[in-house]
């Protein structure tokens, strides 16, 4: 396997002018395209200056970096589209995988047509963006995914190509963000003034104490101390990318996850959605999570995953019972498919209408199974042996798994698992299974 | 001969003038047999060292053959290999390749050259990739042009610089082609001219990129239309801070005229979305230059104006208000708009600011009015009083005291914990799990409880459990020898040398069955030579955890060493009595009938308890609501227990008794809320030393003080003595043993006072050290020993982290953060030094420092548990002599602490009324500030300004212009506002 991945566009995305109305065209390009499909999406858009703006929010939150050298900046990543069942959703992370923005076109956002659906990653040049800022409210300004007008690129001349290493973390970020989301709840409310009155109170600077959101009276702040009701969230700063949206926002909605592991920040602009997700800290990335790794533990066997390229269009809301039913697939084994799913790529999730969608990432399958190394260390442990059951009652599971010198005890009960382990002991559980644990959970399920 | 042979010859015998020749007709089959050669030789000749005699540099080869053998490499091995050899970047510039371009280049170099732009400290002069360029050699990436044409207009003729804007116009591609990437890539174009020295008596303004700008478009070399809106463009492009701004100084440096600006305004609207303040500045002041024009963009404006009037830098909300006051003159048909717009101006607690929004509200709002009422109904929370006078007749039920719509939070809802139960370690699989995690810190409990649930469990494990020890083994071990991780401090590294004296004694106890466990020992095993330093050998027959210390001698840690090394003990006498002091409570706290169960279990086994146990145990118990206890302790306990525990839950009980234990009765007489001295504790040793710092009612002070330091000037060659001023806070500790009277001292002596009390846990309790490492993982623990006064302990952090007004680095930050966070869950009696730490931390440089002592006051306000006299006191003495910028405390009240309630409105006008009194009468910077808080709080409270010594204050500071409409405010409350 490659260890870089290779952008090929056959154009540069860009804002054309022409007559009285622009085209904002978005150049795609996915390595797992089956087919030569030309266009996604071909409309105008109902506000084009707020898409604009949260485009534009977007392209800031990828390129921003919260823990990484300024020489890691160059290698840029493109974010991704999906376009179907009438909504447009663009989604991408900060380098450090530990910002997660996304851009929903609703239904009444825009007036256009879907000609294929899909999911692709499209080129955000800086003269595009550029030019993005430049869309007054008063313009009528077309959007197309792909190239609608296929004589217009003719041949299979690449004209965009941008070599970056494989964005590891981005990929593993995209699966695990998902489960986060799935898992939050909703929180605090704000109208816009409420907003502007919150983000008022964000100090400056970088900060590495964690801050906690609070209502103290009718006002929002962040404060440094914990009280009851206090959404948690390290890397505080992080915050900045949806400032300049903030002034346009009907409404600021907050959605932490129960464990404080994560924060979801969504500002709705009518038919519009701009949502921020920010990991644990500041120096954590979604990628390192682990939280879908307990999906992983059972095998998927390939027959579910045609069978959901097969029954699902992208955006389209995703369905485990159908998808069982359909498939004769036993219901007690359906539990847990959404989880594996999203760990592979093949869903999002949209914490306003609180279901997972079909939105298969535009990367090969196989990129994405290889970047759990916790996982691949799990079953090494199998391999070589090293996990010893001890004991098994119906509710209690103790092993002995050999470790780097030490034999490590592993204790399932319940639903509660321990290990003495250092990455357990650190963490708690909070940031996904330790291999000990994953690899004692895979014995059992064998 | 074989072509090996010959090149080992040629670099051998420095035959450099046959280098060339040879390399020349190489095959690409002799380059490829030659590669193992040239990498050997390479590695060799490159080899850095001590070549004998303390000389220290290549051990073999000279310069000369380090270039030939360089030049191989180039011409002979693949890229791979060549990127591998010693210096493959630096031999590509003009003066090594000269020779060799000509006849060959390697079908990578185009491609490699062009990655060297990413390289930090590498740039290849612009005139050596042109002319490589011309000979066919390169394809120059844009990024690669732009990293080198910075340097390009300055040139180095042996020591001296030259300015040599012409080299611009050497190769005509340079201004039609090249010279625009500037605009598209990010370079060091603000600052190439850092390192540039052209002499004392030539002013740098006038010479540099943006003055070729200028010169070249006005002669036309340069197309001026294009460049405006190049740089316009540039200004907003993801560059950093301070290019984007030297892209926007340009473009006003190019004076451009109104048509142009006409010309470029959806390039100036879109830069207003610019994250940096100075380019969307310069933008504004370019829009008002064209706002009175027929054809500007008013639409465009109109829509960026809510980003611009809710921007956090007030020179951009102004010029905003500027440029919308202009608009709704000339345009009457948007004055109902731009009235609605400027109300969210009433967002940033800025009295300019809301003033000019008010008066241009007042006079641009029209008849209609409904809408802005209603827009202002949003805002009325946050409105100041000047503001509201202005539009009082927009405000339709106007309130007096805008917070009273927020009610009081309560206690529930702002304080940080309820007292909540530790978890407790029901089994040996918890216990299992506990110590390993106890390495990580996780809670400031976890150490205490890993140790004494050791001593409970000792004696029921059995040898088949030590298997699951050997993790916590492992990770002791790994400490003790790698050192502490980030989250760990002192106390991890005298808990992983307890963990490793256990394992030892399992070792002995259980010889043959305890193999897991020694196995893991040996595993680090320090072998230096012949002599093998194993963990499994204790230090002269002591104890890893006995011979512990800290490099800084901080006896603070000590009760915790002392608690370690006792723990030990009792597991090896089997003595399973648990210690009296293990918290029950989060933070840190006993409940007292479990502090009172266990002393009864010592008392009725007749076992006298640790010394220092006792008095942690004291120093932790939780003295609200004692009533109920105090009869239970009358059915539990006897004798002098009894009458111990008794004078510590009942505040109003004097000691009684024998006074067996004067460490503990001391540590029971300091736990109270009253803490004073006590006639009968006379003879105690301990009141020989200076009660007040057991109590740490300390003096202390500000000061701003000349002083004087050395250093080495390098004219005169020698050290000399410089003078300056700085500031500092002293807090006076009383020094040395208490003076007597003769009377007095005659009595003592005649009651043979014992001469070696018990030591006392506060004598211990101390830090005194100028640089803290990872002191800040340790100090909620060491702040937990004693919860019911941690105040001397208090006094130490503050004469170390707070003396100054900065920090002194990161670790001082985080060791004042994590004594607040503490603080703030065992806030109950503040005395001098708690207000002394909140007041200096309100005003700290760090805002996460003082957004924690802001919570601590609105929290303590609600429980009426702070003197805000005091506090005004601390803070004004500080401001006094302007310790800190008197900003920090008014930005800290206009975010966080107005606002919260009526009590709190109430309180803060005691703080700011109390500081205010310390103040000179010459105006110190932002008294302004200060002032205008003062207004709105005496408007909130309808409290007017009644103290004499302030309005004498305010009589004085009047006559100064820019305080004179504030202190007249102020000086006519009374009539206004009651």
């Amino acid at each position: 396997m490659s260890d870089t991945i290779t952008y090929q566009y056959k154009s540069a995305s860009t804002l054309l002018k022409s007559g009285d109305k622009d085209e904002l065209f978005l150049a795609k390009y996915s390595e797992i395209e089956k087919k030569e499909v030309p266009c996604f999406f071909w409309g105008k858009l109902t506000d084009p200056y707020t898409t604009a703006r949260c485009l534009i929010a977007l392209s800031n939150t990828v390129q921003s970096s919260f823990n990484l050298s300024p020489f890691e900046f160059a290698k840029l990543k493109d974010p991704v589209v999906t376009a179907g069942n009438g909504k447009i959703r663009f989604e991408g992370f900060s380098h450090c995988a530990g910002v997660y923005a996304r851009v929903d076109v609703l239904p009444d956002g825009h007036d256009g047509e879907f000609p294929e659906n899909g999911t692709t990653n499209v080129d955000f040049n800086q003269p595009m963006i550029s030019a993005l800022s430049r869309i007054s409210r008063n313009e009528s300004v077309v959007l197309s995914v792909g190239k609608k007008d296929v004589s217009l690129s003719q041949g299979n001349e690449k004209i965009v190509e941008r070599k970056v290493p494989l964005p590891v973390k981005w990929i593993k970020g995209l699966a695990t963000v998902q489960i986060f989301m799935s898992q939050a709840e909703k929180g605090f409310l704000f109208n816009r003034t409420q907003a502007l009155q919150l983000f008022q109170t964000l100090p400056k600077g970088n900060l590495k104490a964690d801050y906690y959101l609070i209502v103290r009276g009718n006002k929002p702040i962040f404060s440094a101390m914990k009280s009851i009701n206090a959404v948690c969230i390290g890397g505080l700063h992080r915050l900045r990318l949806l400032e300049p949206l903030i002034p346009f926002a009907d409404k600021l909605q907050v959605f932490p996850h129960p464990d404080m592991q994560s924060t979801t920040w969504q500002l709705y602009f009518g038919s519009i959605r701009f949502s921020l997700s920010l990991s644990r800290d500041a120096w954590r990335g979604f990628s390192g999570e682990g939280a879908a790794l307990e999906s992983l533990i059972e095998d998927v066997p390939d027959t579910w995953i045609d069978a959901v390229d097969k029954y699902s269009y992208a955006n389209q809301e995703f369905n485990p019972a159908l998808l069982a039913v359909n498939e004769g697939v036993a219901l007690e084994k359906v539990d847990n498919i959404t989880g594996r799913l999203s760990a592979m790529g093949l869903l999002g999730y949209d914490v306003d209408e609180n279901h997972f969608f079909y939105r298969r990432l535009p990367f090969k399958l196989s990129r994405i199974l290889s970047l759990n190394p916790r996982m691949k260390d799990a079953e090494k442990l199998l391999a070589e042996n090293k996990v010893d059951i001890i004991s098994r009652t119906d509710n209690r599971v103790e092993a002995r798994v050999a470790g780097s010198g030490v034999n490590h005890t592993v204790i399932l009960e319940g639903e509660k698992e321990r290990c003495t382990c250092t990455w357990f002991s650190r963490h708690q559980g909070e940031r996904g299974l330790c291999k000990h644990v994953l690899a004692v959970k895979k014995k059992l399920s064998n | 001969m074989t072509i090996e042979e010959q090149f080992v010859e040629i670099i051998t015998k420095q035959k450099s003038d046959h280098l060339a020749s040879f390399l020349k007709v190489l095959s690409p089959e002799q380059k490829k047999l030659l590669t193992p050669s040239i990498k050997k030789l390479s590695k060799e000749y490159s080899e850095y060292g001590n070549k004998g005699g303390n000389r220290w540099g290549h051990i073999k080869g000279t310069d000369r053959q380090r270039k030939m053998l360089q030049c191989a490499s180039f011409v002979c091995l693949n890229r791979a290999d060549y990127e591998k050899s010693p210096s493959p970047v630096w031999f590509i510039d003009q003066e090594n390749l000269k020779h060799i371009i000509d006849w060959y280049v390697p079908d990578w170099f185009s491609d490699y050259v062009n990655k060297t732009a990413s390289r930090e400290f590498f740039s290849l002069e612009y005139d050596w990739i042109i002319e490589l360029t011309n000979k066919g050699a390169l394809r120059p990436s844009r990024e690669l042009l732009v990293k080198s044409m910075p340097q390009m207009i300055f040139e180095k003729n042996d020591r001296e610089w030259k300015y040599k804007p012409e080299n611009l116009l050497t190769h005509p591609v340079t201004l039609q082609e090249h010279i625009w990437y500037l605009f598209e890539l990010e370079s060091n174009l603000h600052y190439s001219d850092r390192f540039v020295h052209f002499g004392s008596d030539v002013n740098k303004d006038t010479l540099g990129w943006k003055q070729i700008f200028i010169t070249y478009s006005n002669e036309g070399r340069i197309e001026r239309k294009r460049l405006l809106k190049e740089s316009l463009l540039a200004s907003n492009k993801s560059f950093n801070k301070i290019l984007s701004g030297w892209f926007a100084q340009l473009f006003t440096d190019l004076q451009p005229a109104t048509e142009e600006l006409l010309s470029l305004q959806k390039e100036i609207f879109s830069i207003l979305n610019s994250p940096h303040s100075k380019v969307v500045n310069t933008a504004l002041q370019l829009i008002k230059k064209i706002a009175a024009e027929k054809n500007w963009d008013l639409h465009g404006f109109l829509d960026a104006a809510p980003v611009l009037l809710t921007s956090a830098t007030k020179a951009t909300v102004a010029s905003a208000i500027m440029i919308l006051e202009k608009v709704a003159k000339k345009h009457k048909e948007h004055s109902q708009v731009i009235s609605k717009l400027i109300c969210q101006v009433f967002l940033h607690a800025d009295d300019e600011l809301q003033t000019k929004a008010a008066k241009l509200i007042l006079a641009h709002a029209g008849p209609e009015t409904e809408n802005i009422r209603e827009e202002l109904r949003v805002f009325s929370t946050s409105m100041l009083t000047s503001a509201k006078k202005i539009l009082a007749e927009f405000i339709s039920a106007p309130v007096a005291s805008g917070e009273q719509q927020d009610k009081p939070d309560g206690p529930g809802e702002i304080t940080a914990v309820a007292l909540t139960p530790i978890p407790q370690i029901e089994t040996i699989d918890d216990l299992v799990f506990l110590i390993s995690q106890a390495f990580d810190n996780n809670e400031t409990w976890h150490l205490e409880q890993v140790v004494s649930e050791l001593i409970r469990f000792h004696p029921r494990l059995h040898p088949d459990d030590f298997i699951r020890f050997q993790p916590a083994f492992q990770r002791a071990l790994n400490l003790a020898s790698k050192g502490l991780r980030s989250n760990m401090g002192y106390l991890e590294q005298l808990l992983a040398m307890f963990i490793i004296d256990y394992g030892n004694y399992l070792v002995r106890k259980f010889p043959g069955v305890s193999d897991s466990i020694n196995n893991i020992y040996k595993k680090y095993d320090n072998k230096a030579g012949e002599n093998v330093q194993s963990w499994t050998v204790s230090p002269e027959n002591s104890s890893y955890t006995a011979e512990w210390s800290v490099y800084s001698k901080i006896t603070a840690y000590e009760p915790h060493k002392h608690l370690l090394v006792a723990a030990l003990n009792k597991i090896m006498k089997g003595d399973d009595l648990p210690f009296l002091s293990v918290p029950t409570h989060t933070p840190g706290w006993i409940m007292p009938e479990t502090f009172i169960d266990r002393l009864s279990m010592y008392q009725q086994n007749n076992r006298e308890p640790d010394n220092i146990d006792f008095q942690v145990a004291i120093s932790r118990c939780y003295l609200m609501d004692t009533e109920a206890v105090y009869n239970y302790a009358g059915g539990k306990l006897s004798g002098e227990y009894l009458h111990l525990v008794r004078f510590l839950l009942d505040k109003n009980s004097q000691p009684e008794g024998d006074f067996l234990h004067r460490a503990a009765w001391m540590a029971a007489s300091l736990s109270k809320k009253e803490k004073k001295v006590y006639p009968q504790f006379e003879n105690f040793s301990y009141y020989k030393k200076p009660f007040n710092n057991y109590t740490a009612q300390l003096r202390w002070d500000t000061v701003d003080e000349e002083y004087t330091y050395e250093r080495y000037d390098y004219n005169a060659k020698k050290n000399v003595e410089l003078k300056d001023r700085r500031k500092l806070l002293r807090v006076f500790k009383e020094q040395g043993e208490k003076k007597q009277s003769g009377i007095r001292k005659l009595f003592s002596g005649l009651m043979t006072a014992p001469k070696d009390d018990p030591t006392l846990l506060y004598d211990l309790l101390l830090i005194k050290v100028r640089y803290f490492s990872s002191e800040h993982n340790d100090i909620k623990r060491i702040i937990l020993m004693t919860p019911n006064n941690p105040e001397p302990i208090l006094t130490d952090i503050i004469m170390c982290c707070l003396d100054a007004p900065i920090f002194v680095g990161e670790s001082d930050k985080k060791l004042m953060i994590a004594t607040l966070q503490v603080l703030h869950e065992i806030w109950s009696d503040p005395g001098e030094m708690s207000h002394l730490a909140i007041g200096a931390c309100m005003i700290s440089s760090d805002k996460t420092v003082a957004n924690i002592a802001g919570e601590i006051w609105i929290n303590a306000v609600t429980n009426d548990q702070i003197s805000n006299e005091k506090l005004g006191e601390v803070i004004g003495l500080h401001e006094r002599i302007e310790f800190a910028p008197l900003k920090r405390f008014t930005d800290l009240v206009t975010q966080q602490l107005f606002r919260i309630s009526d009590k709190h409105n109430r309180a803060l006008q005691t703080v700011v009324e109390n500081i205010l009194k310390r103040l000179p009468e010459k105006p110190i910077t932002n008294l302004k500030k200060l002032l205008e808080v003062y207004i709105e709080l005496v408007a909130a409270n309808n409290s007017p300004v009644a103290d004499t010594v302030i309005l004498d204050k305010l009589e004085s500071w009047k006559k100064t212009t820019s305080l004179q409409k504030a202190a007249d405010v102020l000086l006519n409350s009374k009539n206004v506002w009651v």
